[in-house]
Order: structure tokens, then sequence, then C-alpha cells
């Protein structure tokens, strides 16, 4: 099957590119959230910080169930160089803003339990459930880190050559859409953890 | 009896390479939550200073296993490594400005820096190592 995939893909990709790896007007962009997160932290703005952990969150976790559960098996049943197309145009964009997205969600987090006291109100009920949230991300950061990403970019740097490895685009991509699968069942674990923590 | 050339499906032995790194993304991470787990009191230094040092040996192992490795598409790894080091730099700096700025300081500063430097060298070797291991060089 990755033979199949990897035969097809190689016939479909165009030749060898140059330039930049990912948009550069998103790189912009995303220096200038940053920069307005680094503002929020240093002004303790709980509106601020609310507003990047809601928004940053809601997006990491919708993307994760996106990519797992529909945009996955979608991509399984398309034509071999629409895949191609479409993850080549996907992945590029998602380099930039999976990054910024959890850079947020991550800082602003952290910030609003230490304003919410959460952190000094020694063995509060939530402690345990946000020491359960932290465990949950450690384990979407090994994963995304050790094998996402990684397939993620064998497969772009492999359509960017003249003559791509069509049989390791093959495998790269399975091992990238399972892994897309294992992430979002994490995801609805964090789901879980935050709505308890937001209605206590 | 004609021989016909398998086609090349990239490296697909397991390396020790990434395992050393698995292994020190592990430790860095068991290291930080021993003293998350604990605040707001103080945490037992040593828990976290043992992990660290785990984490240390299995860098200095990973950069050892890297530079013996033969042959090698050594260009194309750094070609991917030095973007990946500016977006984990990023990141780290981030995680060191929160940790700062929300008054840590002494041993669990030093620990939680120490982690974060070994995230800066481990990440950007696992993406490079992941990509140049299935180049395939004269060797």
């Amino acid at each position: 099957m990755s033979q199949l995939v990897g035969n097809q893909a190689t016939a479909t990709a165009p030749k060898a590119q140059v330039g930049p790896f990912v948009p550069l007007w998103g790189i912009a962009v995303a220096g200038v959230v940053i920069v307005a997160l680094i503002v929020t932290i240093a002004s303790n703005s709980v509106y601020g910080l609310d507003f990047f952990h809601v928004f940053g969150g809601a997006l990491w976790i919708s993307i994760d169930l996106l990519m797992g559960f529909i945009i996955g098996p979608i991509m399984r049943r398309l034509d071999i160089p629409a895949r191609m197309v479409f993850s080549k145009n996907l992945m590029t964009k998602m380099m930039v803003v999976m990054p910024t997205v959890v850079i947020c969600t991550l800082t602003s987090g952290w910030q609003l339990a230490r304003l919410d006291n959460l952190f000094t109100t020694p063995y509060s009920p939530q402690h345990g459930w946000i020491l359960a949230a932290l465990i949950v991300v450690a384990l979407l950061a090994i994963i995304a880190y050790a094998f996402l990403e990684p397939a993620n970019i064998v497969v772009l740097i492999e359509l960017r050559k003249p003559e791509p490895n069509g049989l390791l685009i093959g495998r790269m991509m399975q091992r990238f859409l399972y892994t897309a699968g294992v992430l979002g069942v994490l995801q609805l674990s964090i789901i879980v953890i935050m709505v308890r923590l937001s209605t206590w | 009896m004609v021989n016909t050339p398998q086609p090349y499906a990239g490296d697909t032995k397991s390396s020790p390479v990434i395992a050393c790194i698995i292994g020190t993304i592990i430790s860095c991470i068991l290291a930080a939550g021993i003293i998350i787990a604990h605040i707001p009191e103080p945490a037992p230094m040593w828990g976290s200073i043992m992990w660290v040092c785990i984490a240390a040996v299995l860098t200095i192992a990973t950069i050892v296993l890297i530079l013996r490795k033969r042959p090698f598409a050594r260009k194309l790894f750094f070609t991917v490594a030095k973007w990946v080091f500016l977006y984990i730099l990023v990141l780290t700096g981030m995680g060191e400005y929160v940790i700062a700025f929300d008054g840590t300081r002494g041993e669990p500063l030093v620990v939680m820096t120490i982690i974060l430097l070994l995230f800066l060298v481990n990440i950007p070797m696992l993406w490079g190592f992941s990509v140049a291991r299935h180049e395939r060089t004269p060797s």
C-alpha cells in the first residue's frame, strides 16, 4: 500500500523547488502574536491571558480533532494527486500555525493558573486536575515532537526534490495520519479536564 | 538468477539516536514534573537533578552517535536542525521568560533553565536526524 501511494505521489509531485519552506507572511503574523503575548504576560492582564488561552486552546484542540478524525480519514480516500497537493499546501501553513498556537495556549494557561492562585493554595482539589492536564500535555509533546513533526518534515523535504522517494513518502504519510489520530484522542481528555476546572 | 534491487523505503532500522533523544525528552519532562508537582511547596531537588543528569548523559551519547554515524547526510541534518533550532529558541525563550517572570529563583530556576537548554539541543537533533537518516549518501 505504501509503495502504491509512494509511486503515485512521485509521479504527480512537482519538480524540485527552491525558496522558503514556510510562508514568510505567516512568520511575520506569528511574530506579532508572540510579541502581543509577551506584553499581555508582562501586564498581568487577566482578560488578555484568558483570551490567549481560550482562543489558542480552542484552535489547538479543534485542529487536532479535525486532523485526526475528519481530514485524516478523508485524505486516505482521496486520489493520490489530490492528496499530495492538499497535504503539501496544508502542512506548510500548519508548520507556522501550530507552534504559535501551542506557545500561546501553554504560556497563558500557566500564567492564568498562577493568577488564580492554583499554585499557591497548598494541595487544592484542583491541583490534581492541573497535574493531569500537564501529564496529557507532556504526552502530546512527546508524540508530536518525536513522531508527528519529523514525519511531516520528511514528506515536505522529499516533495521538494526533483525525484522524490515515493515509498518513503507513503510510509511517512501513514505515520503522520496515525499519530494525528492518537493526538485527537488525547485532546478529548484535555477537554474533559478543562471543563472540570472551569466549572469548579 | 538475477537480483533485482529492492526499492529504498528509507532507513527502517530502529535507531539508538532516536531512542536516546526520546529518553532525554522523557527525563526532562520528569525533572520538570517533580518541581511542578510540589508547587507551592519547595520540591526536593535531588529527584529533578538526577533526571537532568540522565538527560545530559543521553544528550552526550546522542551527539557521539551522530558524529560516529557513517555514511550520514550531515549537510541536510544541519539545514533542518538550524531552522528547528530557531523555532525551539522562541519556544524555550518564552518558557524561560515565564519562569523568571513568576519569580522562580535559585536551584529550581537553574534546573528549569538546564531542562530548556536540553530541549533546545535535542529537538533540532531529533528532527534533523529524522530527515537526514533516510538520505542515501555515498559510503
